[in-house]
């Protein structure tokens, strides 16, 4: 569903040369940013493209909080300027892209807040931090037990008992 | 800031608040986070579960079931999404006939792998050749043996594997009386392209010699029953050997006086020749390798007291006489010298250095420095003390940690003109490499006059980045600088394109297809 408002001009800094953007919270924060720090998500791009072809400014609403936003933007502005594989939408799809140590740093959060980024950076078609984002979750789970995977990462078992124990069924569920 | 006007968009806004996820647990699971995460995220996630590369170094822990399809078991939606996804299945598990068969169903025809680390019991062998035997879609077996003369029955049981490409065996552990396996079940494998052998004696090597799509071999910690004229013999065969690693094979049986004479082989395709052990003479086995494609020279924790002279030997024999037509002439064409160090050898190292015999070298030595170790203060000082002063004119570094600067390493070498940082291309993943975004523009503001720099293998390259590393170094060569190269580097071509537009596309060369594999 589209997620632009229409705002007026004056609600919006960066007169002239300078591109900003109006990013709205789901708890209604705003919070901008400069486009080009954001040019790595296809989504923004795509609605920023939108609004060339009108005069008027927008501001964009995200159904995330700006505490999670505010993650998205700082991974953004780590990499601005650079040119991630992942991120480039004419390009074939990479094999399995090197590990980045500052990644692996960023990412050293909480699962919930793990699971949050990794949804907004799917919302706002960032690959490079989605591909970031499911390897640490691999990591969190990788060589654990079924339970300790349910435990992990809070998965109720809704299998009937043959279900569970049946791994080639196919669920009703 | 306009929220007035926001206000009733916002209100419209179909959201998944987060602060209700996080109590959403107890209400019902099919809200928890994990829960709300698309489908092809999980997707994703699963992708990087399947353990592609296994541990060669056995361990008598044996695991039982194939531990990242538990996640096939953990609720009936990650069931739905795990039998979607086709990567989590090509990693074949063979612990029962039930998982083995499920895989086969949802890796849609997809090239399959086969790991098997199981040194107890015979389910190891029976599981392998069974795989073999039955499933065509096979391109990668890595093996783990529990007993050397299993090796020798595969190809008797299994045939011909049709799409097999890498073969990688190894020994469970130092069995003694296990029978000494050969490599015949190669012969199996028509389309084999890599070798990886480990822990394993390789007394009869010679079905390798009827293997001649093999490109790529590696044996490790093979027995030193093994003799020299063994390996030559089988190498003699590999005319399309690219890269040949032999690690602690040595000392293979040394060569004496009462030795017959071994003509030296010739490997017209051989790029890269790694020798490496912890106190080897590898001087007969250098002697008797030619390869005049060959770029990289790796010697690794070696004794370079034995090495030296042969070493000497052939590179300055052979740069000096590039155009001789003998074949121990063509013997020396290397055209860069890889020299690594460990940790584990430092007490070996403060005494003898490796790069004390290579003083002297020709001036026309690509010297390649990687992964000298941060800690070593020392090693900066035996680059200088061992290189001639001033000689070195061109230079290649990458994932080089030197404790302090370059500045002082470079200031030594004031011919120094031809520059390439390398930052090697990271494709394991299981190995976790130290990813050390580079600074070249800090390395090469001290270069004294640099003609020219190749970028290669970067992957972390920004337009900036380059602007910058750009600017320094023109002011540097004090316009001497003509040329800088991008090799297979990830850079987008609009920062290219930047770059040109700034100093010439007559300065800024880029091969054009890398960034976009």
């Amino acid at each position: 569903m589209p997620t632009i408002v229409s705002v007026d001009d004056s609600t919006v800094p960066g007169e002239g040369s300078s591109r900003l953007l109006l990013l709205v919270s789901s708890d209604n924060k705003h919070i901008v940013v400069e486009e080009d720090i954001m040019s790595r998500s296809r989504f923004i791009s795509k609605q920023v493209e939108g609004f060339e072809a009108t005069s008027q400014r927008h501001a964009i609403l995200l159904p995330f909080s700006s505490f999670v936003l505010n993650k998205v933007i700082e991974y953004c502005s780590h990499y601005r300027g650079y040119y991630l594989l992942e991120d480039d939408p004419d390009a074939a799809p990479p094999g399995r892209s090197p590990v980045r140590e500052w990644d692996q740093e960023f990412l050293d959060v909480d699962r919930n807040m793990l699971l949050r980024i990794i949804k907004a950076a799917h919302y706002l078609e960032i690959k490079s931090l989605v591909g970031s984002c499911a390897r640490a979750i691999a990591d969190m789970i990788r060589g654990k037990t079924t339970e300790e995977m349910r435990e992990i990462l809070g998965v109720e078992n809704d299998f009937t008992p043959e279900e569970e124990h049946s791994p080639s069924s196919k669920c009703t569920g | 800031m306009g929220e007035t006007s926001l206000a009733p968009n916002l209100a419209q806004l179909s959201v998944d608040d987060d602060d209700q996820e996080l109590s959403s647990t107890a209400i019902s699971p099919s809200l928890t986070p994990i829960f709300t995460l698309p489908v092809e995220t999980l997707t994703e996630i699963f992708s990087y579960l399947p353990c592609h590369i296994p541990e060669l170094r056995a361990e008598h822990g044996v695991q039982k079931n194939p531990r990242w399809l538990s996640v096939t078991q953990v609720c009936s939606h990650w069931r739905r999404v795990a039998h979607a996804c086709r990567e989590l299945w090509v990693v074949l598990p063979l612990e029962n006939k039930h998982w083995t068969g499920l895989a086969l169903e949802l890796s849609h025809g997809s090239p399959l792998i086969v790991n098997v680390n199981e040194p107890e019991g015979v389910s190891s062998y029976a599981a392998v050749s069974l795989a073999l035997k039955y499933t065509q879609q096979i391109c990668q077996v890595s093996w783990v043996a529990s007993c050397r003369s299993r090796l020798n029955r595969l190809l008797d049981d299994v045939g011909p594997v049709p799409q097999l490409e890498s073969f990688t065996f190894s020994i469970a552990d130092d069995e003694i009386n296990g029978g000494t396996p050969d490599l015949t079940p190669i012969l199996a494998f028509p389309v084999l392209r890599k070798v990886h052998v480990r822990g394993a004696s390789f007394g009869n090597t010679r079905p390798l010699l009827f293997s001649p799509t093999v490109t790529d071999l590696t044996f490790i910690d093979v027995d030193v029953g093994a003799t020299l004229a063994d390996l030559i013999a089988t190498l003699r065969g590999l005319r399309k050997l690219e890269r040949l690693i032999l690690r602690d094979c040595f000392p293979l049986e040394p060569l004496d006086n009462s030795s017959p004479l071994l003509i030296p082989i010739v490997l017209p395709h051989l790029i890269t020749l790694s020798l490496s052990g912890d106190i080897a003479d590898v001087s007969d086995t250098l002697a008797l390798i030619t390869a005049p494609a060959c770029q990289e020279l790796s010697l690794e924790c070696i004794c370079f007291d034995f090495v030296e002279e042969a070493i000497r030997r052939h590179l300055t024999s052979m740069l000096a006489d590039r155009d001789s037509s003998s074949v121990m002439s063509s013997q020396n064409s290397y055209q860069a010298l890889r020299v690594l160090s460990s940790s584990k050898q430092q007490t070996y190292f403060q005494v003898t250095h490796p790069l004390v015999p290579f003083a002297g070298l020709p001036e026309q030595l690509n010297l390649i420095l990687h992964h000298w170790e941060r800690e070593n203060l020392e090693r900066e000082e035996y680059v200088c003390a061992a290189l001639p002063l001033g000689a070195l004119q061109r230079l290649n570094i990458g994932l080089l940690l030197f404790k302090t600067s370059w500045h002082r390493v470079f200031a030594h070498f004031v011919q120094l003109h031809d520059v390439t940082i390398n930052d090697d291309t990271m494709s394991d993943v299981a190995a976790t490499p130290r990813w050390q975004p580079p600074s070249p523009d800090a390395q090469l503001a001290v270069i004294p006059r640099p003609i020219s720099v190749v970028v290669e293998d970067v992957h972390f390259l920004s337009s900036p980045l380059m602007l910058g590393l750009m600017s320094r170094v023109m002011e540097s060569g004090n316009g001497r600088f003509r040329s800088l190269e991008l090799r297979n580097c990830v850079i987008s071509p609009s920062s290219v394109k930047d770059l040109q537009d700034k100093f010439g596309a007559d300065v800024v060369h880029w091969d054009g297809v890398s960034g976009r594999r």
